[in-house]
């Protein structure tokens, strides 16, 4: 994880104004809790404010980045920051006990000990129930600051305790900018990544790192689908594409979903479409394919997608989906 | 001293200054009042209601040192020591993170001796529900008997993860969520003293927000005033609290209506780009359909949760719109509630979830006769009320325009008139059930009470109907059409023995039954009505048949029937 100084946060204005603005006032609340889909900088958020609380020269622009305490929580060597991570798959008790225990010591040299807790939704019980009473009255100058990207996991209990803060998807224009300020992409290439990338920094990142493989993998998917061919070939595709497969599905769920809107809508709706370098073969499909037939494919991808996370057997799974989808494309013709 | 959080800050130091709870608080302060002071308390209900906060203060009540009262002085050294949590006698645990056996072997150990200061050692064991079943076990003899001069007071959301035995040992009081009404007064009075104005509208939307818990609900409002405006106006709180403020939603639900597909993605694209989750949104739909649900069904009366100026606006709202179409539209946005959690396409689903909506809205605008119908029956129910619910009343004629065969004129063939009325609904509802009751008689048993009266061979009939989900569906239907409760017996009848064909002369469906060839056909086969009993095994209507010749030898296994053609009822009626 890069920290980035305070002004480099792309997107979340709102976030940045009211932190701003409490930390000039001095009225912090003790437990702050950022939710938000997974790479649209929670975390780096999380370490802005640890940065801007204990900058020895303050700015009204956030933390100086220069400045001792500021440099050290860059190279997360801070003695006054604790950070609790998930530790295989969950947050466990004993974690949780040592994180409170260690809370409760004195400041060492900053203006405040700050405990910073991601993917929250990871907590076992025990230990969310354990975290409850310190959420609550945390010790004197301490900031608990949590981070989820599902929030409906997290217990009511907790989030009760907390301030939440929602950090929405990232507005296209938005990525873009940093596709271009940060990897260095021209500005056409940034758009296509820009509009694939939902939103998220994270997930443009990968995208960078893939190369597009997932849109051409969909797409080609999508024909097969339409040509109907022998799925015994599509195995061994399958096989090939597995590191990808999520996003494959995603990302033909979403061209679908465009395909459904245009359909429905027509040029009024084109702000709303994902995917506007695809437009020529969006239309095309909506001009070919019945309402009930996309409304379907979607469910069945919805399906399949779900199979995917709780770790069925993929290959049945797939199969199951080929056939529905395709008995669903030729109802549809 | 450090910044506090309105939630600590203004954490009730006295009962007096607890909001809602009164139950519980009434218990407390009359008890001590008499001095009758149990052992062992156990405080349960949902998040942020005050549980722990009354606890502490029962914890002042008993130790202050005017002596045991319902109104702590908050001044003396033990109501202080106990507010600033360094008293020595009472002690907080949390036994979520202290949750073993060893920490509740020392807790016992500890409890033996006297208090140091003060009158009683209170100890206070919050999120006692995550204690290992062998800490409860361990603290089992410790509650029911503990030493003089100590009580327990154990603090949990989830009382039903606590053994019975616990639960048995101590003097259970629930917690119940805070009402909006009173709440919106707390933070009025708040915000007041922090020295800010919020609107009014603004108040109920974070208590809508805040779902019943109070601390919730002051946590909205430290983030609402944290952006500094000293006045607070409503858009800034749905903007900060990311919760749609109900304009907005009526504007939704008007494209909806209108069936303005493209519109209404676009309405929701905006909500997304400005920075709400599809699962917010979604549940924001849900709480205004329920609202919706809920104004229609109060029938005007007054109900905490709405400001007076949305009642008004509610009032206009919901004037075309019938309680059916509205609890579709609820279950629509209900079953898209739970896919969307653990989708990865949330918004996808939000959007289909939409269509369905528009879909549902669209059809019923399609079939507004019958909508208007049921609201009529809806404003029926409750005659005395109907001058405060503005609809456009029609007159009686109006309700039935197509289910009316003959005239029921005279007032001894209202019963029937109503049977006939009941038996249409109840196919619309659920078939099987109006198959079931084609087979019974209607009788009248007094005024509030009828009698179904099946033939003694329709035994399997008669127990179809009482099964309980018919039951209730039946009574719901009876007292729609009729406007008033009414009990319903089934019994066997040994006057009733033809029923079913009886069944067939008092038709509820029209043209088709008129020419109903089963008649007929019984005629032909000498009374043997296995056709009959076809038609309504599946409840279909019978077009025409034919019998081979010579085949027929009065079994099931040799009858050959061929049914040309089998109409669904929908098609039939």
């Amino acid at each position: 994880m890069t920290v980035l100084s305070w002004s480099k946060i792309y997107g979340h204005k709102n976030q940045k104004e009211y932190f701003q603005n409490i930390i000039t006032q001095g009225k912090l609340h003790h437990a702050y809790l950022f939710s938000g889909p997974p790479g649209v900088g929670k975390e780096t958020f999380a370490f802005e404010v640890a940065k801007a609380l204990n900058c020895l020269n303050l700015t009204p622009q956030g933390a100086c980045d220069h400045c001792q305490s500021c440099r050290s929580i860059m190279g997360f060597t801070h003695p006054d920051i604790l950070l609790l991570k998930p530790d295989g798959g969950s947050l466990k008790i004993s974690q949780v006990r040592d994180f409170i225990r260690q809370l409760s010591w004195a400041r060492v040299t900053g203006n405040f000990r700050l405990g910073i807790i991601t993917d929250i939704h990871l907590l076992t019980e025990e230990a969310a129930n354990c975290l409850l009473k310190t959420i609550e009255e945390p010790p004197l100058h301490s900031v608990l600051l949590l981070t989820t990207s599902q929030l409906h996991q997290v217990l009511p209990t907790i989030i009760s305790r907390c301030q939440p803060f929602h950090f929405s998807q990232l507005k296209k224009e938005e990525v873009v900018q940093f596709l271009e300020n940060v990897q260095g992409l021209s500005k056409e290439e940034a758009l296509v990544i820009a509009e694939e990338a939902q939103g998220s920094i994270g997930q443009a990142i990968t995208l960078v790192k893939e190369g597009g493989k997932a849109r051409e993998q969909a797409l080609y998917l999508w024909q097969c689908l339409n040509k109907g061919q022998s799925v015994l070939k599509l195995g061994k595709w399958l096989s090939s594409n597995q590191g990808y497969f999520s996003e494959i599905i995603l990302f033909l769920e979403r061209y679908l979903r465009d395909v459904l809107i245009w359909k429905l809508g027509g040029s009024e709706t084109q702000r709303v479409i994902f995917f506007p370098h695809l437009l020529k073969f969006i239309k095309e499909d909506s001009a070919r394919l019945k309402q009930e037939t996309c409304r379907k494919l979607i469910v069945l991808l919805e399906d399949l997608m779900d199979s995917w996370s709780r770790n069925l057997n993929l290959d049945i799974a797939f199969i199951s989906f080929w056939f529905k989808a395709r008995e669903e494309i030729e109802n549809g013709d | 001293m450090a910044y506090l959080s309105l939630y600590r800050k203004w954490r009730p130091q006295s009962f007096d200054q607890m909001v809602g709870q009164e139950v519980p608080v009434n218990l407390l302060t009359r008890s001590l009042s008499q001095g009758r002071i149990h052992h062992a308390y156990l405080f349960s209900g949902p998040r942020g209601v005050g549980k722990t906060t009354t606890a502490r203060i029962l914890a002042m009540a008993l130790n202050c040192e005017q002596g045991v009262t319902s109104s702590p002085c908050g001044s003396c050294g033990n109501c202080r020591a106990i507010r600033g949590g360094n008293s020595l006698d009472v002690v907080e645990i949390d036994a979520a993170s202290h949750r073993g056996i060893d920490d509740i072997r020392d807790l016992r150990e500890k409890a033996k001796y006297a208090p140091l200061q003060s009158r009683y050692k209170v100890y206070i064991i919050d999120e006692v529900h995550m204690l290992t079943t062998e800490a409860f076990n361990a603290l089992l003899k410790t509650l029911e008997e503990p030493p003089s001069k100590v009580v327990f007071i154990l603090a949990t959301t989830d009382p039903q993860r606590l053994p019975e035995t616990i639960l048995s040992r101590c003097l259970r009081l629930n917690f119940a969520p805070v009402e909006p009404d009173l709440m919106v007064d707390r933070l009025r009075y708040i915000a007041k003293e922090e020295g800010f104005m919020v609107e009014e509208e603004a108040l109920y939307l974070i208590a809508q927000k805040a779902g019943g818990s109070l601390r919730d609900a002051e946590g909205f409002l430290e983030q609402v005033i944290g952006w500094g405006e000293k006045e607070v106006a409503v858009d800034l709180v749905s903007r900060v609290l990311r919760e749609l403020d109900t304009s907005q939603l009526d504007q939704l639900f008007d494209l909806a209506r209108a069936g303005e597909r493209g519109k209404t993605l676009a309405k929701l694209n905006e909500w997304i780009e400005a920075g709400l989750s599809p699962e917010d949104i979604n549940r924001s739909l849900i709480n205004y359909f329920r609202s919706l649900l809920v104004f229609i069904l109060s029938e005007g009366k007054k109900v905490g949760e709405f400001s007076p100026l949305r009642r008004e606006k509610l009032k206009t709202l919901t004037q075309n719109l019938s309680f059916r179409l509205i609890r579709e539209c609820l279950e629509k946005a209900q079953s898209v509630e739970f896919r969307i959690r653990r989708s990865f396409q949330p918004r996808v689903l939000l959007e289909l979830g939409i269509l369905d909506i528009i879909d549902c809205l669209g059809e019923a605008a399609k079939k507004k006769q019958p909508a208007r119908e049921e609201k009529e029956v809806l404003v029926d129910n409750l005659p005395e009320k109907e001058e405060e619910v503005k609809i456009d009343a029609q007159p009686e004629p109006e309700i039935e325009p197509q289910e009316e065969p003959k005239k029921n004129g005279g007032p001894a063939e209202e019963t029937n008139h109503y049977w006939e009325k009941v038996l249409a609904e109840i196919k619309k509802e659920k078939i099987s059930l109006y198959a079931f009751l084609q087979a019974a008689e209607w009788r009248e048993a007094g005024p509030s009470k009828w009698v179904l009266a099946f033939a003694p061979e329709c035994q399997f009939h008669k127990e179809s109907v009482e099964r309980r989900d018919n039951l209730l569906l039946l009574r719901e239907t009876i007292k729609k059409i009729r406007g008033s409760e009414c009990s319903l017996e089934c019994i066997l009848d040994q006057t009733v023995i033809s029923k079913e064909s009886d069944s067939q002369e008092a038709p509820p469906v029209s043209e088709e039954k008129k020419v109903n060839p089963v008649l007929a056909y019984k005629d032909e086969v000498g009374g043997n009505n296995v056709v009959s009993q076809v038609v309504e095994m599946f409840s279909g209507v019978l077009v025409d048949y034919l019998v081979k010749e010579g085949t027929w030898k009065g079994g099931w296994n040799d009858a050959e029937l061929e049914k040309p053609h089998e109409g669904s009822p929908e098609d039939a009626g």
